[in-house]
C-alpha cells in the first residue's frame, strides 16, 4: 500500500527536476548569446591587436592593455566629443521629454476641440523617413548660420512625436477622479503635473527618458552632416574615423566602440531599478 | 482665461510663426572672399585609422610650409556615400568645400555635377606641371576627356594576387614563379585545397569591383559604348562577352567545389584569414598589404592575371582624388586650392603616404626619394609599383565611367552571387545587364 504513492512523487520530483535543469540551460545559453558581444567589445577593447587576430585565442582576456584606449584618443579629440555627446544627449532628452509632457497633457486635460485630428496628425510624422527630410533639414540649419555648431545636433529633434505619443497614451489612463480632486482643491496646471500626474506614470517618464536619451547618444549621421570640426563632434561620429576598412585596427576599433557604450549600458542599468519601483509606486490606493 | 493671457499667448504664437517662417528664406549667396590676405581653404576627406593620421600630419606640413599664407582645414566626413550626401546639400546652401577628397567610383557622379573646375584648367597655365609624373593608367583614368585631368589623383590602389608562401611550398608549388592568367590560379588553387585542405582561393565580393577588373584584365569593355569615355554617357553594362563568361565560369567551379572562400560583403575577414594562413591565393586590393602580411615576408604579392590574350589587357586603378570646387569660391581660393593638391602630388609626399597607408604613389618620380627607395626594397612593394608603371592606358584599362557606377555594383555583385551558388552563368548576368541598362538610364535621365 504504501509503494503505490511514492511511485508518482518521485516521478514529479524527477520531472520538475529535469524541467528546471532544462530551463537553466535554456537560460545559460540565452545569456551567453546575449552577452557575448558585450564581453568581446570590452575583453577587445583592453587586448592587443595582434592577439585578436588570432581568432579564438583572442578571446581569453590573458594580455590587458590600455594601449588600444590610448591611440584612440590620439587619432580623434576623444574627451571633447564625448563631452559635446553628453551634453546634446542631456538637452535633447531635456527638450523631449518636457515637450512631450506639455503637449500630452495639452491633448489630453485641457478641454481642447479636435485633439483626436491634432493627434492623428502628429503621429502621421513618425511616417516620414527620416532620409527625405535630410536635405531640407541640412538648407534650413544652414540658412540659420548654425553649421558646425552643437545646437545645430539637437534642436532639430526638439519635440518627439513619439515622446508625446507615449505620454498621451499614458495620461489618457489617468484617473478621472483624481483630476476633479486636485482641480477642486485649486491646484495648477504645474503643481497638478509635478504631484500627482509625474508620479503615477513614472513608469511611462523612465521609459520615454531611456528612449530619447539612446536615440541622442546614438545619434551618427545627423551629427556627421552637420558638423565639421573635430572639435564640436560627437563621440560616435568620432569612433567612426577610427575604423578603416582595409587596414583595420581592431582593438583601437573595439575600444571607441567599448567607450561608445559602456554610458548607455550603465544608464540604462541604473534605470532598469526605477522602471521596477516605479510599477508598483502608482497603485491607486 | 484672462485677456492677459491670451494676449501673451498670441504674441509668443506669433513670435514663433515668424521664426518658423525665417527658415523659408531664400539661402544668401557665399560671398567670395578678398582676393589679397590670408586664405583658408576647407577640405573634406573620407580618411580613417592611420591614413588620417598621416594626413593630418601631410596638412600641417603644407600649413607650415605656406606660413599663414594659406591655411587648410581638413575635415573627416564620414564614409564616400556620406561626404557625396552632404556635398549635395553643401551645393544646395552654397556652403560646397574648397577641395573634395572623392573616390574613384564617383568620378562620373562629380563631372556630371559640373560644380567642379578640371584640373587641366590649372595645370594649362602651369609650366611647373608636368603629364609625365603621372603612371599613364592614372592620367587615362582621371582624363576629362580632352587630353587633360579632371581631378589631381591622390590615392591610388589595384588589385594584385597574393600567394600564401607556406601553403603553395606545401602544395609543391614555387610561390617564386607565381601564375599569371587566371586558369593557372584555378589550378594552383585546386592543388592547394586538395594537398594542404586550406582554402585555395579567395577574392574580394563585397562588391562588383573584382568582375569589373577581371574584365579589364582580359580587355573588356565593363560599360557600352566605349566604357562610357567617348562623347556619349554609358547607357548599358556588359556582362555576357566570351571572355566574361569564361572567367565567371571558372570561379563558379572554384566555389562550388569548395576550393574557395566565399567572404560575401566581408572583406576584412577575408584578410584576416589570409593573414592567418587559412587561404592560399587571394585576389584583392594592394592596400590590403599592410593587414594581409604584416611581417612583409609570408607572402608573395604578383600581378594580377590575365583572363585572356588581349593587348588592351590592363587592370583598372581604385583609390581617390583631390576636386576643386567653383561656384562660391573665388580665383584665388581656387589657385591655393590648386597649390594645395600640387604639394599632394608632389614625389616626396606621394612617397610618405603610400608608406604609411598601403596606397601606391601616383607620383612616378616617389620611388626615387629616399622613402620611396625603402619602401621598393621590399620585392612586394616592388612588384605592385611596377604593375602600376606597366599597365597599359587602354579603353578597357581605363575603367568603366558612369555616375550611376555606385548604384550599379550591388545589382552586379547580387547576380554573381547566385552564379556561385550555382545558378546559369549567362541568363543570370544577362538579366543583371537589363537591370543595369534601368538604372543608367534613370540616372541619365535625372543627370540631365
Amino acid at each position: 500500500m504504501a509503494l503505490a504513492p511514492a511511485a508518482p512523487r518521485r516521478r514529479t520530483t524527477l520531472g520538475r527536476r529535469v524541467r528546471s535543469t532544462l530551463l537553466a540551460a535554456w537560460l545559460v545559453a540565452a545569456v551567453v548569446v546575449v552577452c557575448f558581444p558585450l564581453y568581446y567589445i570590452l575583453e577587445g577593447a583592453l587586448t592587443p591587436t595582434e592577439w585578436l587576430n588570432q581568432g579564438l585565442a583572442g578571446l581569453v582576456p590573458v594580455h590587458l592593455t590600455l594601449d588600444n584606449i590610448i591611440r584612440a584618443t590620439q587619432v580623434i579629440p576623444l574627451g571633447q566629443q564625448f563631452a559635446n555627446s553628453v551634453v546634446v544627449t542631456l538637452c535633447q532628452t531635456l527638450l523631449q521629454v518636457t515637450i512631450g509632457i506639455a503637449s500630452a497633457y495639452a491633448l489630453v486635460f485641457c478641454g481642447l476641440k479636435h485633439t483626436r485630428a491634432l493627434f492623428l496628425v502628429l503621429l502621421s510624422s513618425i511616417m516620414v523617413p527620416a532620409e527625405t527630410t535630410l536635405i531640407a533639414n541640412y538648407l534650413t540649419v544652414s540658412s540659420w548660420h548654425l553649421i558646425d555648431t552643437l545646437p545645430a545636433v539637437f534642436l532639430p529633434f526638439a519635440a518627439s512625436a513619439l515622446s508625446i505619443f507615449l505620454f498621451r497614451q499614458a495620461f489618457l489612463s489617468f484617473p478621472g477622479e483624481l483630476r476633479d480632486a486636485a482641480l477642486l482643491d485649486g491646484a495648477g496646471h504645474l503643481r497638478f503635473i509635478r504631484s500627482m500626474l509625474l508620479p503615477v506614470v513614472r513608469p511611462t517618464l523612465i521609459s520615454v527618458t531611456l528612449v530619447s536619451a539612446t536615440a541622442a547618444w546614438n545619434g551618427f549621421f545627423w551629427p556627421l552632416l552637420v558638423t565639421n570640426s573635430p572639435e564640436n563632434r560627437t563621440v560616435q561620429v568620432g569612433i567612426a574615423q577610427l575604423s578603416n576598412v582595409e587596414a583595420t585596427d581592431v582593438g583601437v576599433v573595439l575600444a571607441g566602440a567599448a567607450l561608445v557604450t559602456l554610458p548607455v549600458l550603465l544608464v540604462v542599468l541604473l534605470a532598469q531599478r526605477f522602471l521596477a519601483d516605479g510599477l508598483t509606486a502608482g497603485a491607486l490606493k | 482665461m484672462s485677456l492677459r493671457t491670451r494676449a501673451s499667448l498670441a504674441a509668443t504664437a506669433a513670435v514663433t510663426l515668424v521664426l518658423a517662417l525665417s527658415a523659408c528664406a531664400a539661402p544668401g549667396d557665399a560671398q567670395p572672399s578678398a582676393a589679397s590676405g590670408p586664405i583658408t581653404l576647407t577640405f573634406w576627406h573620407e580618411m580613417t585609422g592611420p591614413a588620417a593620421t598621416e594626413l593630418d600630419a601631410l596638412v600641417s606640413q603644407f600649413n607650415e610650409r605656406e606660413a599663414g599664407a594659406i591655411t587648410v582645414e581638413a575635415s573627416y566626413q564620414g564614409s564616400y556615400a556620406d561626404a557625396q550626401t552632404k556635398y549635395t546639400a553643401a551645393v544646395q546652401s552654397g556652403s560646397t568645400p574648397d577641395v573634395l577628397m572623392m573616390n574613384d567610383t564617383s568620378t562620373g557622379f562629380l563631372l556630371d555635377s559640373k560644380k567642379t573646375v578640371p584640373l587641366s584648367s590649372f595645370t594649362d597655365a602651369d609650366p611647373s606641371f608636368s603629364a609625365d609624373s603621372f603612371p599613364p593608367i592614372v592620367r587615362s583614368y582621371y582624363d576629362d576627356g580632352s587630353g587633360g585631368l579632371a581631378a589631381m589623383p591622390f590615392s591610388v590602389s589595384q588589385p594584385v594576387l597574393y600567394v600564401d608562401r607556406a601553403l603553395a611550398t606545401h602544395a609543391g608549388l614555387n610561390p617564386d614563379t607565381p601564375p599569371t592568367t587566371l586558369a593557372e590560379i584555378s589550378s594552383w588553387a585546386e592543388k592547394i585545397h586538395a594537398v594542404t585542405g586550406a582554402y585555395g582561393f579567395s577574392m574580394n565580393m563585397a562588391d562588383s569591383w573584382m568582375l569589373e577588373e577581371m574584365s579589364a584584365a582580359g580587355g573588356e569593355l565593363f560599360c557600352t559604348p566605349d566604357n562610357g569615355r567617348g562623347s556619349d554617357r554609358a547607357t548599358g553594362l556588359q556582362l555576357t562577352s566570351p571572355t566574361q563568361v569564361g572567367f565567371m565560369t571558372t570561379l563558379q567551379k572554384l566555389f562550388l567545389d569548395g576550393t574557395a572562400l566565399n567572404p560575401g560583403t566581408d572583406n576584412s575577414a577575408m584578410v584576416s584569414a589570409f593573414a592567418t594562413g587559412k587561404v592560399g591565393l587571394m585576389l584583392t586590393s594592394s592596400g590590403a598589404y599592410t593587414t594581409a602580411d604584416p611581417q612583409k615576408t609570408a607572402s608573395k604579392v604578383a600581378a594580377f592575371p590575365r583572363t585572356s590574350n588581349s593587348a588592351d589587357a590592363g587592370v583598372v586603378i581604385g583609390g581617390n582624388a583631390l576636386w576643386i570646387s567653383g561656384d562660391g569660391h573665388s580665383s584665388a581660393q581656387q589657385s591655393a586650392a590648386y597649390a594645395f593638391v600640387s604639394f599632394l602630388h608632389s614625389a616626396d609626399v606621394q612617397a610618405a603616404w603610400a608608406n604609411a597607408t598601403g596606397y601606391l604613389a601616383s607620383h612616378t618620380g616617389a620611388g626615387a626619394t629616399a622613402i620611396g627607395a625603402q619602401m621598393l626594397a621590399d620585392p612586394n612593394a616592388e612588384a605592385m609599383a611596377d604593375q602600376l608603371a606597366n599597365t597599359p592606358a587602354t579603353t578597357a584599362s581605363a575603367g568603366c565611367r558612369t555616375g550611376a557606377l555606385p548604384a550599379l555594383r550591388p545589382t552586379v555583385i547580387g547576380a554573381f552571387t547566385k552564379v556561385v551558388e550555382g545558378a546559369d552563368v549567362t541568363d543570370t548576368m544577362r538579366d543583371a545587364e537589363n537591370q543595369a541598362a534601368q538604372q543608367i538610364t534613370a540616372y541619365n535621365q535625372a543627370a540631365g
